[in-house]
């Protein structure tokens, strides 16, 4: 083995074989280069940033002093005018959700001990798997706007919602449905949540209340709190408007840094972190803490002893959480998928082979999830299968330049919807296109393309 | 191993600044030192994240060009060094939507590629393996491991420099991590 190979995936491998990519020394003739171009090109004047020929002193002055009157007068004129540029009103006050109480599911997953669910005052219980297939909530980036509707993944019915223009504030890299399916909320590329459609109104309203942070917020199922870390690593729960509603203080030591999950029921957060932890973020060995957000305790769940936990998702009646896990501790990675019982913390493998962005099925009977080496692979496995693969629905060709993304099972747990990276003569474009396969197999289908979407 | 500490305006010393002060007032000399002390740095970087050399090359001369261009309206001279990161740093995303990904090698062309037993091999092995983990990653979470893990910058200044905060930079700096971790783990199934 080399002395590479035999180092830990720490700072000092990722910085070695980073330099060997970087390589040294500069190509020839790159500074004159760069030179010569410059001796050519103009450089911008301050003066509203045209190029204007070098003035003597006195002319500068006056053209500064004109320009200067010139503004004032123009900032009067357009006092109070409407702003070209917005787009979707402000929020009003959200008010507090309601919905009807449906009957957990109770979960198939065989638990060598009796588990008991999250939280018995429920606000709202884990929503039943829907017998149809329900319509898909979209976000479609077309030429010029952004188009936000529900559609019917088998009809091709549409149902607008509301349009963003392109270039504002809520660009997109997530959606996703509320419990009860009367709301969806847009999560921009900064991580925070930034509008929310109203499905029964068709409108969509950006929650300009709710300031953008370096922290990825979760929306509670219920779709009327978010959950955030806050820069002291404790956890915020605000309310729709940004208001806080509560700050839950997190272990001393540990700093949370992926997505938050929400227990199906909307009364616990599920963080994962490090404890303790180096001044990045990193050390050993990760945890899984649950966070009720009614004042009761913080506590650890299990102790797996691993170098990177993400908490990709809960089953519907909330017994269980599905887990990716890495660590590096030698030559080797390992890593996978872990079912882990919410309340005993007990956690079974069930796949070693470094799969991600897993979710449990409708039914909680089955995972979907990323595998491949490049994400190349959607595959199914049952959740109380022995570690090992699962059953691939949907590759890539050989050769073939794509990778695949985002599974989300159909409420009835029929189809898998992924996002699949297009390319169209060698190039990349877009934000992925949509397709559809079978959960028990088939031929994929496409969609809809350079869009997101939750089912 | 610790990384060096720098900021995202070394090297902060009056003398740099006086030449970026004079670069900005059209002093073309003034602007060939200030390229010198920086083009190899930024090159290595733009490699890094581009995986090409010409690609690279080209895009340290438009970030270069570029700020050259805009250099009189820089208000604060002192912001320079992470003023020209967030042009390079665009240029290379620019280029990276641009192109199509590095051809897929499946996990079967890996294994034909290795050799069992030595090191060199081994090196060669991890290197591309990680080469094309790096190509399955975003635009924006390349640059962050490239300005951190080899550039050296905390993450405060990576932050500032590129106008995010802190903590999007810390949770995709792991994302980061995590990715190249899968890619690894997966190549442990991959062999004998």
């Amino acid at each position: 083995m080399s002395d590479l190979r035999a180092l830990p995936l720490d700072d000092a491998r990722i910085e070695r074989m980073l330099a060997m990519r970087g390589g040294r020394g500069l190509p020839a003739d790159l500074v004159a280069d760069i030179l010569a171009t410059a001796a050519v090109t103009p450089q911008s004047r301050r003066w509203f940033g045209t190029s204007l020929p070098r003035l003597d002193r006195g002319t500068r002055t006056l053209l500064v002093a004109a320009a200067v009157v010139l503004a004032i007068v123009t900032t009067a004129l357009l006092v109070g005018s409407q702003r070209q540029n917005v787009v979707i009103p402000p929020a009003p006050p959200i008010p507090p959700v309601t919905s009807p109480t449906p009957t957990p599911t109770p979960s198939p997953i065989p638990s060598a001990v009796a588990s008991t669910a999250p939280s018995a005052s429920a606000s709202l219980p884990a929503a039943a798997p829907r017998d149809d297939h329900g319509p898909l909530i979209v976000y479609h980036r077309g030429v010029s706007a952004v188009d936000l509707f529900t559609l019917d993944a088998f009809t091709g019915e549409r149902v607008g919602m509301g349009t963003l223009q392109r270039g504002a504030a809520v660009a997109g890299q997530h959606i996703e449905w509320s419990a009860d399916r009367r709301a969806a909320f847009v999560y921009a590329d900064t991580d925070s949540v930034s509008a929310r459609i109203d499905v029964v109104d068709r409108s969509v309203a950006a929650l300009v209340g709710v300031p953008p942070t370096g922290s990825s917020d979760s929306v509670s199922p219920s779709g009327d709190k978010i959950a955030r870390l806050t820069d002291d690593n404790d956890l915020a729960i605000l309310d729709l408007n940004g208001d806080p509603m509560t700050t839950i203080a997190l272990p001393d030591g540990i700093q949370p840094l992926l997505r938050v999950r929400w227990s199906p029921d909307s009364s616990m957060v599920a963080v994962s972190s490090c404890l303790p932890c180096g001044d990045k973020g990193e050390g050993v060995p990760w945890h899984v803490f649950l966070a009720p957000i009614d004042g009761r305790p913080v506590r650890q769940v299990g102790d797996l002893a691993v170098e990177y936990i993400a908490i990709d998702d809960w089953s519907s009646d909330g017994r269980h959480l599905l887990l990716s896990d890495a660590s590096c501790p030698d030559a080797t990675c390992t890593g996978g998928l872990l079912v882990m019982d919410a309340a005993t913390g007990v956690a079974a493998r069930l796949t070693s082979t470094g799969e991600t962005s897993a979710v449990f099925s409708p039914d909680g009977s089955q995972v979907a999830y990323i595998d491949g080496l490049f994400g190349t692979r959607i595959s199914v496995k049952p959740t109380d299968d022995a570690p090992g693969g699962g059953r691939a629905v949907a590759t890539v060709p050989d050769g073939a330049p794509i990778g695949f993304d985002d599974p989300t099972w159909s409420p009835n747990g029929d189809w898998i919807l992924y996002r699949q990276e297009p390319v169209v003569d060698g190039q990349q474009t877009g934000i992925g296109d949509l397709w559809m396969v079978p959960s028990a197999g088939g031929e994929p289908r496409l969609v809809i393309k350079n869009a997101i979407a939750d089912w | 191993m610790e990384p060096v500490v720098t900021t995202s305006s070394a090297p902060a010393v009056s003398a740099d600044l006086d030449l970026v002060r004079r670069a900005g007032r059209g002093d073309l000399a003034a602007f060939e030192r200030v390229v010198e002390e920086r083009a190899e740095r930024l090159h290595r970087t733009a490699r890094a994240i581009l995986g090409d050399d010409a690609e690279a090359a080209d895009a340290t001369q438009e970030a270069f060009v570029s700020a050259w261009r805009a250099l009189p309206r820089l208000r604060e001279p002192e912001r320079f060094d992470a003023w020209l990161q967030r042009i390079r740093i665009n240029g290379c995303r620019t280029r990276l939507r641009g192109r199509g990904r590095v051809a897929h090698i499946s996990l079967d062309d890996a294994l034909e590629q290795r050799q069992p037993g030595p090191s060199v091999s081994d090196q060669v092995a991890d290197t591309d393996l990680l080469a094309h983990a790096i190509e399955r990653l975003d635009a924006a979470k390349r640059s962050l491991l490239v300005l951190h893990y080899l550039d050296h910058q905390p993450v405060d200044a990576i932050a500032g420099s590129l106008g995010i905060p802190s903590g999007t930079v810390k949770s995709r700096l792991f994302e980061a991590r995590a990715a190249l971790s899968r890619a690894l783990t997966a190549e442990g199934e991959a062999r004998p």
